[in-house]
């Protein structure tokens, strides 16, 4: 007989928590609804680090006009490269003018700039790999070898020509960029589209007779956004420092604009009397182009589970 | 006897391959090499054949996903190669198709309601949002669906609810045609006899007729009228699908047939079978003259020289296409007579 009293001869392990991952998936997850993906977004530091310094970003440039103390064109020459004060809360420039307002305004033509220019360089793009992938045969090759023919440029050689002969300015360097970036997309986008079409349910919507074009829209197109989406915060932040590089060598944004690559270029004269000049829009583009970084690498994480 | 809803003749599809640097064609692969049928509306035509035989390039040629190489294909009357746009589209709202993987087949972004809505819309076949919404609701119970699932993504269903969401698609346009590729293959046991059960009340209630591809013959035999066995691209046997699977004519068809398991395990041991000896042939590298001779246990030295032609070899249009047809039991006499 057992005694009752007798300890279990075997210990009882005490439960360890069983956590349910909800990313235990291996491969990559294009397909989670929105609302998913954006809990995903939101549990995920590096990308909420990203979103918020380009969120505050964004929100500057888009506010400059209401929030810019002076007007950044106002020259003050009696009063130039003066420290923090109560009315130029970071100073004054070279001219004298107000070193925040400079920068907000900056922002405007620095950052919406480069993400304007990015989102159309990604419709361009998508349009044409879209057409290209979808469409197939002829129209294919034709577009692919157009691609074939703007990579085989240097891309930086392509926007330099293009400004060198329309002259420089944001709005002439914009359409350089514009002329050279749509082709990575259109190569990009191509490929996830011959991907996506062959995927069941877009058969599945052939079958059942839709139109093309609604074939796209709803079922081809949404399985594409995900790396697309990716694409486009890596490429703005290029992007912006493209811009910035560009307008600090004097072929972008020309004096009085406000624009960091160019206030860069201006604060090289009085480095040595206010070193401040050339830290403020340095930092901002350092941050911003961060920004994007990080933003794009935590989408890709969560877009891509297998790269984490 | 009224003509023939789906009319095939002579499809054929070949995939070149080893392009060289010039667009030279170097081989080719003859997925579906030359295969001709009929489906009568409302007929449930069964089709099988192992894994990379040719049936689901064939059913895609059929509804022109994939365009074939050679052959006609004509729906109710009219030739469908002609099909361009709206006349294509018109095609695909008369003749569907439900494919084997209900988990990518729908789109995952898509809830069921607006999926089942979709076609409507697009065939304009309803007035506004709520003749719609009335309408989804009424598939969703037409395929046993709780119209509440309107609501749903189809990662919230099961595998049997997504194939019925699948199938109220594919019915919501009121097809006279749907092509089945293997839509139980991917489904539990019992989930498989729902979808087929379901499949049979809505042919029984539409008068739609069916194409069924499957590799499982038990199924087919349950489900389909008549019966086409397709190997390396070409149909070797058809007909009738009780006579078909009682008296086979063709080899091929007794060895698959032969395989079969039995549930009684006393007459499962007993079971004589067909063990198919020789190497599998692929469509890169059809065998000439008859394509099964490779691995026929009948072949004699004719077979590797003259193809058969699908011939007659019972009533009601049974046909094989062997030079030396005829069943396993009379074969076996006269094998023992020799």
């Amino acid at each position: 007989m057992v005694d009752a009293t007798e300890p279990p001869a075997v210990d009882v392990v005490p439960a360890t928590p069983i956590t349910l991952r909800r990313d235990a998936t291996p491969g990559w997850e294009p397909d989670l609804p929105a609302s998913l993906l954006l809990r995903r977004l939101l549990a995920d530091r590096t990308a909420v680090i990203g979103l918020v310094i380009l969120t505050v970003l964004v929100a500057a440039a888009v506010l400059a006009p209401w929030v810019a103390p002076h007007d950044p064109a106002a020259q003050d020459v009696l009063n130039k490269h003066a420290g923090p004060s109560g009315s130029h809360l970071l100073g004054t420039d070279q001219l004298g003018r107000d070193e925040l307002s400079r920068l907000l305004w900056g922002a405007r033509a620095s950052l919406l700039t480069s993400m304007l220019l990015g989102t159309a360089v990604l419709v361009i793009g998508s349009a044409v790999g879209t057409l290209a992938g979808f469409v197939g045969g002829l129209v294919d090759a034709i577009a692919m070898r157009i691609v074939d023919v703007m990579l085989a440029f240097p891309n930086f050689l392509l926007v330099l020509v293009v400004v060198g002969s329309l002259g420089p300015g944001l709005f002439n360097l914009s359409v350089a960029f514009l002329l050279a970036g749509w082709v990575g997309y259109a190569r990009v986008v191509r490929g996830l589209v011959l991907s996506a079409r062959e995927r069941p349910h877009v058969e599945t919507a052939r079958a059942l007779g839709f139109r093309p074009a609604r074939v796209v829209l709803r079922h081809v197109l949404p399985t594409v956004l995900g790396p697309v989406t990716v694409l486009w915060t890596v490429r703005s932040g290029q992007l912006l420092l493209a811009l910035a590089a560009l307008s600090f060598l004097g072929l972008g944004a020309q004096p009085p604009t406000a624009e960091w690559g160019s206030m860069l270029n201006s604060a090289r004269d009085s480095l040595a009397v206010n070193p401040a000049l050339m830290i403020y829009p340095g930092l901002l583009i350092t941050v911003a182009a961060l920004g994007f970084n990080l933003l794009g690498d935590g989408l890709r994480d969560i877009l891509d589970p297998a790269s984490r | 006897m009224t003509a023939p809803l789906l009319v095939v003749e002579d499809l054929v599809k070949v995939y070149p391959v080893a392009r060289g640097l010039f667009g030279r064609i170097g081989s080719a692969v003859r997925a579906v090499d030359g295969v001709s049928f009929s489906i009568a509306a409302g007929e449930t035509l069964g089709l099988v054949g192992e894994s990379g035989c040719g049936k689901s390039t064939l059913a895609r040629c059929i509804l022109r996903l994939i365009e074939p190489s050679g052959g006609h294909v004509s729906f109710a009357g009219a030739d469908v190669a002609g099909h361009r746009g709206e006349a294509l589209r018109r095609y695909h709202q008369r003749a569907g198709m439900v494919f084997q993987d209900p988990f990518g087949s729908l789109n995952p972004r898509q809830m069921i309601g607006d999926m089942v809505g979709e076609p409507l819309r697009a065939h304009h076949l309803v007035g506004g949002r709520r003749s719609e919404r009335a309408r989804v609701g009424e598939l969703l119970d037409l395929v046993g669906l709780d119209p509440g699932r309107a609501r749903s993504y189809p990662r919230q269903l099961s595998g049997g609810q997504r194939q019925r969401v699948a199938i109220a698609r594919a019915i919501a346009s009121e097809p006279e045609l749907l092509i089945l590729d293997e839509p139980v293959a991917s489904l539990d046991v019992s989930v498989g006899a729902q979808i087929l059960n379901l499949l049979a009340d809505l042919q029984t209630e539409l008068g739609v007729a069916y194409l069924f591809i499957s590799h499982n013959l038990s199924v087919v035999r349950h489900v389909a009228h008549r019966t086409a066995v397709m190997y390396l691209g070409s149909f070797l046997e058809s007909g009738p699908t009780p006579q078909l699977f009682d008296r086979p004519q063709h080899p091929y068809t007794q060895a698959l047939l032969s395989a079969v398991s039995v549930p009684d395990p006393d007459r499962e041991r007993e079971r004589p079978r067909i063990r198919l000896t020789g190497e599998v042939s692929t469509s890169l590298d059809v065998p000439t003259g008859c394509r099964f001779h490779t691995r026929c246990f009948r072949a004699e030295t004719v077979c590797s020289e003259c193809e058969p032609m699908l011939d007659r070899v019972g009533p009601n249009e049974h046909r094989a296409a062997c030079l030396f047809p005829g069943d396993r039991v009379a074969l076996r006499q006269t094998h023992a007579a020799h």
